[in-house]
């Protein structure tokens, strides 16, 4: 061990308070930058509107049906209703919304949508996957105590994207970064020779 | 509250790639801010923080709040979010001096060798002034506010989340060059006098007013998607249409008029004028080209995760690991008898899914996220001590054994094991390996000297080392002053009360975390408390070929190059065995063949994959390799340096695929858990309820997630033969050719990975099929839906 000077305790304890106030910092700073990271493996997809499909008015509701993706592709969908009470225009929060989606071939696919599930918190949504493209009949039922309504239309759901249009900024990231390091490389040699020409 | 407008703040919809930057971003800011503030307090006052963040917060506002929500129902709603991203925010930010803190806040290899080189760039300078010549923002803001305002484009942006956001990263970047010449944020110059800013301002807020006066006096609706949209606050769509003018006009103008009244006033009084040009005279340009240089050395000590508290004190008390393997051994004895005497359909038994789909995700993720804590905590420790305890354990390790190849062996052996039988669906079988790996260290290490079941044999450790290649937490010194200084080398030896490292490896000469169990024995054992836990850059080590304590040179050494290669071929093999086209083909072969059984198709596909193609394409990688370099370097070297580059993409293969089972299958250790609990006669738990399991939600951002680590593997690998082609060949040109086949090897396996990602795997272990929440083939998931 090497010798150890008169009052170097002091010192010691201070050069810890100091690591210590530093740490301190630093895992507030790696709070914030896991925190993205958590909320990422928390996210859930959700319902924010898009296509309006529906819009149509039956017992004492209006009914306002929107999907996203736009247009509506094979694969998870997201179904957004709006109900609005027809006396006044009021959203109407406390309702039970079922999403019926059926194909000519009888496959149907049922969603509860709730307002949890959506961004637009005035808005119901149901994520629903659609295994098939081609014309699908939707169905919206809402009930409220007596009141009920139900709308009715038509959705047409488009094949899938390809994977590579799906997922082109994840894909093309490592295209760009070896971009800007090859660009980073070239600068570098160019400052290197200018300055061995300098000199 | 009104519950509808309760309802309506309650719409925050957190974006998390937006939140992702935008935190990163104010990371940053406090870190450069913290350290310039120590040494220029008056010119980064709290102001400038407060400013920045305030900044920050109204994009924030802009962006994920209720604003956005009702953005596409409400064009009022609308254009306050415009107004923030135009008038508010920009400003704001540009007040915090956000250049030299951001700067400040990157670490100092980062600045000096990532951004040093573009800073210093004459062409990007040069760009950056002409970037800034206020003619250039004034046009560059006018332009995009009247493009995006005009109904084709602004359609455009409310169909498309897409076109949406690019609508925003438009409207905040050239509100930010707008605002460059008006703030003139430090430490850049005026490029003209401060009073030409109140012309400038007055006409941008000329155009303001004269679009805001076209919204409220023109008499239809300019968007037909706010005339189609439902009416939330009994606004029709044209009352809609004028709230919205109002709100572009009036505190539209206000924000022009603000800092024109203020720059009226700095004009108007020359004594402000004067201590600010004193107070920029004061302060150094930092000209880009030097821009590390004024800054001092960042942290030379490496970040001890000993230090930490709470965490350190127990990593450093030996009776903390001793419980956390005592828990192990719990875990493994509740599979061992689940997996013998429970249920035998894998996903409904523990032995079916705590080790498959939860150890194995976990295993992978702390080694992402620190070390190799597995073997810290590793339960067969106990059957280790006890056969040292029973048995002899006087002879040393044959030396023919003394390397990787018998543990590259078993671990072939256990990979196709896993795909032949079909390990994960076999409780039964799974409870028996469990078995087998608490007898094979007890008679291992109850007859050999040293760790040498570890070092030699264990295929879970090899796993585990070389994984742990690209994690971020290394056992090293943290001053070899003291080391130099060491005349007992407890670290190695050991002393009275604590043995040395029994892997051979001597602290002050490792490098890297292969053959480190992380056991700590030469942390407890230094005398000087030199070792720690270090934070290092993940991979870093790969790069060297210094001579490496029990290792030698890696360059050297075969048989790691072997295991290395394997466990990187196996993450694609070990992931393609789980997806559909590849049971198709075995199918496909199995007919064509006339076979009863798949297991020869199944073998040999195996053997071809994770034997043959490797070899083949390493020798083709290194033979062209020998050829460019015009034979200059042994096959051998080239082989071996190149071929442990590649470890960073295996571990991402490793993790995507891992890491998917684990994110996806975890809530099923419940009703896994409450049904071995039931046949044991406990009802403590509950019964299980598999129908009602609770669903997960459509994962549709995991392939995107998949997707980032493969292509964080292949950038770590691209990087890491970048360096060690350097360091085979001084001339650049020279390191390209060597680089060339090695990249496209890198390549090829991430195109594959990619394509696994995208195929329909089997989803094990899942009960969360519910309506409307059904499970989907990973292709059929689209990023978009998260908009």
């Amino acid at each position: 061990m090497p010798d150890v000077e008169p009052n170097a305790g002091d010192a010691t304890l201070r050069t810890m308070e100091k690591r210590r106030a530093k740490l301190i910092g630093q895992y507030c700073l790696y709070g914030l930058l896991l925190a993205p990271a958590l909320m990422a493996l928390c996210a859930r997809a959700r319902a924010d509107g898009g296509l309006m499909l529906l819009h149509q008015m039956d017992g004492p509701f209006v009914v306002t049906v929107f999907a996203a993706p736009n247009p509506p592709r094979v694969g998870p969908i997201d179904i957004s209703v709006l109900a609005q009470y027809r006396a006044d225009g009021r959203a109407a929060l406390n309702a039970e919304v079922i999403v019926r989606l059926r194909r000519e071939g009888g496959m149907t696919v049922v969603g509860r949508a709730t307002r949890e599930a959506s961004r637009t918190k005035l808005l119901y949504s149901a994520l629903m996957n659609l295994p098939e493209a081609g014309q699908w009949e939707l169905e919206v039922t809402i009930e409220q105590r007596e009141s009920a309504a139900r709308a009715l239309g038509q959705m047409s759901v488009a094949a899938p994207r390809p994977f590579l249009l799906s997922y082109w900024r994840s894909l093309s990231l490592p295209w760009v970064v070896v971009t800007l390091f090859a660009v980073n490389q070239w600068l570098k040699r160019r400052a290197a020779s200018r300055a061995r020409q300098n000199t | 509250m009104n519950p509808i407008a309760e309802t309506i703040f309650r719409s925050w919809k957190p974006g998390y790639e937006t939140l992702a930057v935008l935190l990163l971003t104010c990371a940053l800011y406090l870190r450069g801010w913290g350290r310039l503030r120590r040494v220029r307090p008056r010119e980064f006052g709290v102001a400038r923080l407060a400013s920045f963040l305030s900044g920050i917060a109204a994009i924030l506002l802009a962006i994920d709040s209720p604003l956005d929500a009702f953005a596409g129902l409400l064009l009022t709603a609308h254009m306050v979010q415009h107004l923030l991203l135009l008038m508010i925010a920009p400003p704001l930010i540009l007040h915090g001096a956000p250049y030299l803190p951001i700067l400040r806040g990157l670490p100092t290899s980062v600045l000096k060798h990532g951004a040093g080189p573009f800073l210093a760039s004459p062409g990007l300078q040069w760009f950056g002034r002409k970037l800034t010549y206020p003619p250039v923002c004034w046009l560059a803001f006018i332009i995009v506010s009247l493009t995006w305002h005009a109904p084709k484009f602004y359609e455009l942006a409310l169909r498309s989340p897409f076109w949406h956001g690019v609508e925003h990263i438009c409207f905040l970047g050239a509100a930010l060059l707008f605002w460059w010449p008006v703030v003139q944020p430090c430490p850049s110059r005026a490029r003209w006098p401060r009073w030409a800013m109140i012309p400038y301002l007055f006409l941008a807020d000329f155009q303001n007013t004269a679009l805001a006066a076209f919204l409220i006096f023109y008499d239809r609706v300019v968007y037909p998607s706010y005339a189609a949209a439902p009416r939330l606050l009994n606004l029709s769509p044209l009352e809609d249409q004028v709230a919205a003018g109002a709100v572009m006009w009036v505190p539209g103008s206000v924000a022009y008029l603000i800092p024109m009244g203020l720059l009226t006033l700095q004009a108007l009084s020359s004594r402000r004028a004067v201590s600010s040009s004193n107070l920029r005279a004061e302060l150094p340009v930092i000209q880009p080209q030097n821009a590390s240089t004024p800054f001092p050395a960042g942290h030379p000590e490496g970040w001890d995760l000993l230090s930490v508290p709470i965490i350190g004190a127990a990593l450093r008390r030996p009776r903390f690991r001793r419980a956390v393997q005592w828990a192990m051994i719990a875990l493994a004895l509740i599979v061992i008898a689940d997996g013998l005497f429970g249920h035998q359909m894998g996903s409904m038994n523990l032995a079916g899914t705590l080790p498959w789909t939860h150890w194995r995700g976990l295993v992978v993720i702390s080694l992402l996220a620190a070390g190799n804590f597995f073997c810290m905590a590793c339960p067969f420790t106990l059957a280790r001590d006890l056969g040292r305890r029973w048995l002899p354990a006087r002879w040393h390790w044959p030396k023919r054994l003394r390397s990787k190849w018998l543990a590259a062996a078993l671990l072939a052996i256990y990979l196709w094991a896993y795909e032949a039988f079909s390990l994960w669906d076999s409780p039964w079988w799974t409870a028996w390996i469990v078995i087998g790996y608490f007898v094979a260290p007890f008679v291992i290490d109850g007859l050999f000297r040293g760790a040498s079941f570890c070092k030699y044999v264990c295929p879970i450790g090899q796993f585990n080392f070389v994984q742990s290649l690209v994690s971020p937490l290394e056992v090293k010194i943290s001053n070899a002053d003291i080391c130099r200084a060491c005349a007992t080398y407890d670290c190695i030896r050991g002393n009275d009360t604590q043995r040395g490292c029994e892997l051979g490896l001597f602290q002050p000469k490792k490098s890297g975390n292969l053959d480190c169990t992380f056991c700590l024995d030469c942390v407890h054992a230094c005398p000087h408390q030199n070792v720690g836990v270090i934070g290092v850059t993940p991979g870093s080590q790969l790069t060297h070929d210094r001579y490496r304590s029990a290792l030698g040179r890696l360059s050297q050494r075969m048989d790691v190059a072997a295991l290395v290669l394997l466990l990187v071929f196996g993450a694609f093999v070990n992931a393609a065995g789980m997806i559909g086209p590849v049971a198709a083909l075995e199918r496909l072969l199995q007919q064509r063949l006339g076979l009863e059984s798949l297991l020869p198709v199944t073998s040999a596909l195996f053997v071809l994959a994770l034997l043959v193609a490797p070899l083949l394409l390493v020798v083709a990688c290194g033979v062209i390799c020998r050829a460019l370099c015009g034979g200059a370097i042994s096959w051998k070297e080239l082989t071996c340096s190149f071929a442990i580059a590649l470890a960073p993409l295996g571990f991402s293969m490793w993790l995507a695929h891992l890491a998917y089972h684990f994110i996806t299958g975890a809530s099923v250790v419940i009703p896994v858990a409450q049904r071995a609990a039931n046949d044991l006669g406990i009802s403590l738990l509950g019964q299980p309820n598999w129908p009602n399991t609770p669903a997960l939600p459509l994962l549709d951002w995991l392939p995107s997630l998949q997707i980032l680590l493969l292509d964080g593997g292949l950038l770590s690998t691209l990087y890491v033969c970048w360096r060690v082609a350097r360091r085979l060949s001084a001339r650049a040109a020279g390191a390209l050719s060597l680089l060339a086949p090695w990249a496209g090897l890198a390549a090829l396996l991430y195109a594959a990975g990619v394509w696994i990602v995208f195929q329909p795997m089997e989803m094990r272990g899942l009960t969360r099929e519910t309506p409307g929440a059904q499970a989907c083939p990973m292709s059929s998931r689209t990023p978009e839906m998260r908009h």
